[in-house]
This record gives structure tokens, sequence and C-alpha cells, in this order.
């Protein structure tokens, strides 16, 4: 009984294992497949390899400049049936606009109607440009950090001999002492007359930008570390995205148009600033992550 | 001359066309990844140049208002400068981040050249 079931077994393994002599004409047909139909394809050489590229790049060009000419006959050929330059009976000046500008100052309260109407009327749509800036600048910090894979000992190496021999540029530092503060107020200035006058949030941050990146070219990164430390630096950005998505929440879930003209006008400016501080913040970390991957 | 007057009269237009089709032909035939991205931004600009003519028009000022907003006939369309405004912060994101990609790119294969960059990118690397 005993040995019987062993048979058994045995029979069942060799059938699980496919190794019984019964299986050996099937595999014998599966090696003939193999040998039929798997045979793997001779290796291309390097040359054949480019004379492939060569042959794709020549094709791809000829394709590639037909079809930016159809693209641009097309467009010559709309130019043509498209309304008079600068006409005011163009369909494009509706009656969006003319609600725009007839009412922008009373409901806004922003003289400049296009800081009126990005912040408030179109408050989502900025609220979104100021998240695209922000994840623009995590993905450069993700890619540009100075990491093992990012900073080779050989890169480290060149940095620390160019410190050793980095000397104070005079012309560099005069000039950076009398233009960085004008460039700051004049930046200040434009950021927080964003609704009377020209500029605003986006403008005004990208001056402050400007003028942090030649206070760091001026000083060098310690100086800039000083009191923008990676911290401080995080602490502005997501400070500044977290308080225009609360005060336009704020701002929609009171009805919107329903508010005073004075909070209205304050709405909007203190929406300008937290612009300009995501702005100011992705410009300097562009050139910061750029040129040395920190800070 | 019918012609001729038509062409003047959309001369930012047409400046705006020719300006993308630069912009796309330096995109798609240069093999280098860096004058990719400046063909990129030429197409911006285009765009941006052709949204700005549609907002324009003739004998009004920038849209800034002086009167509380009583006449609506001094001031240019302001939607297309809005508009701008937001093709310019998506343009730069694009330009940084493509950058920062170019520069990963090159310190891992030690070139920028699409033609160099394709055959090492088939071996399975």
């Amino acid at each position: 009984m005993i040995q019987m079931s062993n048979d058994r077994f045995d029979k069942l393994k060799n059938w699980v294992d496919g190794t019984g002599p019964e299986h050996k004409h099937m595999q014998r047909s599966q090696q003939l497949d193999a040998v039929h139909y798997d045979t793997p394809k001779p290796e291309k050489t390097v040359a054949q390899q480019k004379a492939s590229f060569n042959t794709f790049f020549k094709a791809y060009k000829q394709v590639a400049a037909v079809l930016v000419g159809v693209i641009a006959v097309f467009f010559f050929i709309a130019i043509f049936s498209m309304p008079e330059f600068g006409n005011p009976d163009n369909p494009t000046n509706n009656e969006v606009v003319e609600r725009y500008v007839g009412s922008a100052e009373h409901e806004t309260g922003a003289e400049n109607v296009i800081a009126g109407m990005i912040l408030n009327y179109r408050g989502f749509d900025t609220f979104g440009e100021s998240n695209v800036l922000f994840i623009a600048a995590c993905c450069v910090m993700m890619l540009l950090w100075r990491d093992k894979k990012c900073f080779t000992d050989e890169d480290r190496i060149a940095l620390e001999l160019e410190k050793r021999h980095e000397e104070r540029d005079v012309i560099l530092s005069v000039i950076g002492k009398i233009a960085i503060p004008v460039i700051l107020v004049f930046g200040i200035c434009v950021l927080f007359n964003g609704h009377v006058s020209p500029g605003g949030g986006f403008s005004g941050g990208s001056i402050l930008g400007a003028s942090l990146i030649i206070f760091s070219v001026t000083y060098g990164s310690d100086a800039v570390r000083r009191f923008m430390s990676e911290r401080v630096y995080n602490i502005i950005r997501i400070s500044g995205l977290c308080i225009y998505g609360v005060l336009f929440f704020i701002y929609i879930y009171c009805g919107a148009n329903g508010i005073e003209n004075g909070l209205a006008q304050l709405l909007v400016i203190i929406i300008d600033i937290a612009v300009g501080l995501v702005v100011m913040s992705t410009m300097f970390g562009f050139y910061a992550f750029y040129t040395k991957g920190e800070l | 001359m019918d012609i001729l007057s038509m062409i003047i009269d959309h001369r930012y237009t047409i400046t705006a066309v020719v300006l993308f089709a630069i912009g796309m032909i330096t995109m798609m035939l240069n093999p280098n990844l860096i004058k990719k991205v400046v063909g990129f931004n030429i197409m911006d600009s285009a765009t941006f140049l052709m949204l700005a003519t549609q907002g324009f028009i003739k004998g009004r000022t920038a849209a800034i208002l002086i009167d509380g907003g009583a006449d609506t006939t001094l001031y240019v369309n302001p939607i297309p400068a809005g508009l701008v405004l937001t093709g310019i912060v998506v343009s730069v994101s694009v330009s940084a981040f493509s950058l920062a990609l170019i520069q990963r790119i090159y310190k891992k294969y030690g070139t920028i050249n699409l033609k160099e960059l394709l055959p090492v990118l088939k071996d399975g690397e």
C-alpha cells in the first residue's frame, strides 16, 4: 500500500515537474519549438545602429520641415480672415470687457483693472499660477539638490578650490552697495502699489528676486544664508501660498461680490503681497539651485 | 495694392506667425537640447505678441482707471494682458524645469546633443 502510494506520488511529482519518461517527446517538441521560433536575433553592430539613426534623422527632418511649413501656411491663411487690427468693434471687445472696466473699481477697489481682474474675478486662475511656480521650484530643487548622484567628489573639490581663490570684486561690491537698496525699495513700491499703478505681485516679486540675486552675487551665498536659510526660504514660499489660498477661500465663502469696497481693496493688496512672496522665492530659488545646488 | 495694405494692417500678427514658425522649426530640428528650449521660448513670445495684439484698440490707453471707469471707451481690452501673464508664468516654469533636466542629463551622459544621446539611451542605460 505504502509502495503503491509512493509510486503514485513519484508519478505525480514527475508529472508536475515534467521529468517523467512519458514527457520526453513533449520536451523534445518544446525544444524544437525553441529552436524554430525563439532563435535570438543577431545583435546590431554599432555601425548598423548609427546608420539606422541617421536614416531616422533624415526622415524626421523632412517630415518636421513639411509639418511646420503646413502649419505656417494655415496660419497665414487664417490671418487674412482675421478682424482689423485695433478696431473697437472687433469681436474680442465684447460686453465682458465693458463689465470689467466699468465695475472693477467699485467691486474690487483696484484702479489697475488688470490687477483687479487677475486677483479678484480670476483669482482661481492666479492661484493656479502660483501653484505652478511653487511646483516648478520644487522640481528644480529635486533635480539639482546636492546629493550623491548630482554632486560628485570632483565637484566638491572644484568648489572648495574656487572658494579659496575667491576675491570680492571691488566694482561689484561698490555698485552693489548703491544699487541693492534702490532695487529693493523699487520692488517693494511696485509690489505695494500694484492696485493703483502698473505692477503687482508678479513684477514686484521678480524685482525683489533680482535684488536678492544681485546680493548673492556681490556678497556670496554665506551672507544670504545669514537671513535666508533653507528653513526661512521654505516658510516664505509656503506661507505665501497659504495666505492666498485661505484669504481667497474666505472671500468666495462670504459671497465674493457682497463685501465692502475697502475690504476688497485690502484683500487685493494682501493677495498681491502673497503672490509677490511666492514669485520672489521662486526666482531666487532658481538662481541658487542652478549655480550652487543649495540655498 | 489690396494685399499690401492687408499685410501692413496685420503686421503684428504676421510677425507672430513668423516667430512661431522659427521657434517651432528650432525646437524640432536642432539637436542641441538647450537650443530646443530657446526655440520653445521664441514660440511662447510669438503667442504673447499675438494675444497682446488682439487686445489693442486704436487711440486708447492702458486699463488703469483715472475716472473710476465711467467711460469705458477710454481703455484697451484688459483680458489679453491677464492671459499673457498666465502664459509667462507657465513658460518660465517649463523652461526652468527643462533646463534642470538638461543639467542632470549632462552630468550623467556628458553630452546634450540628441544625436549622441539617443544611441546611448537605446542601450538600456
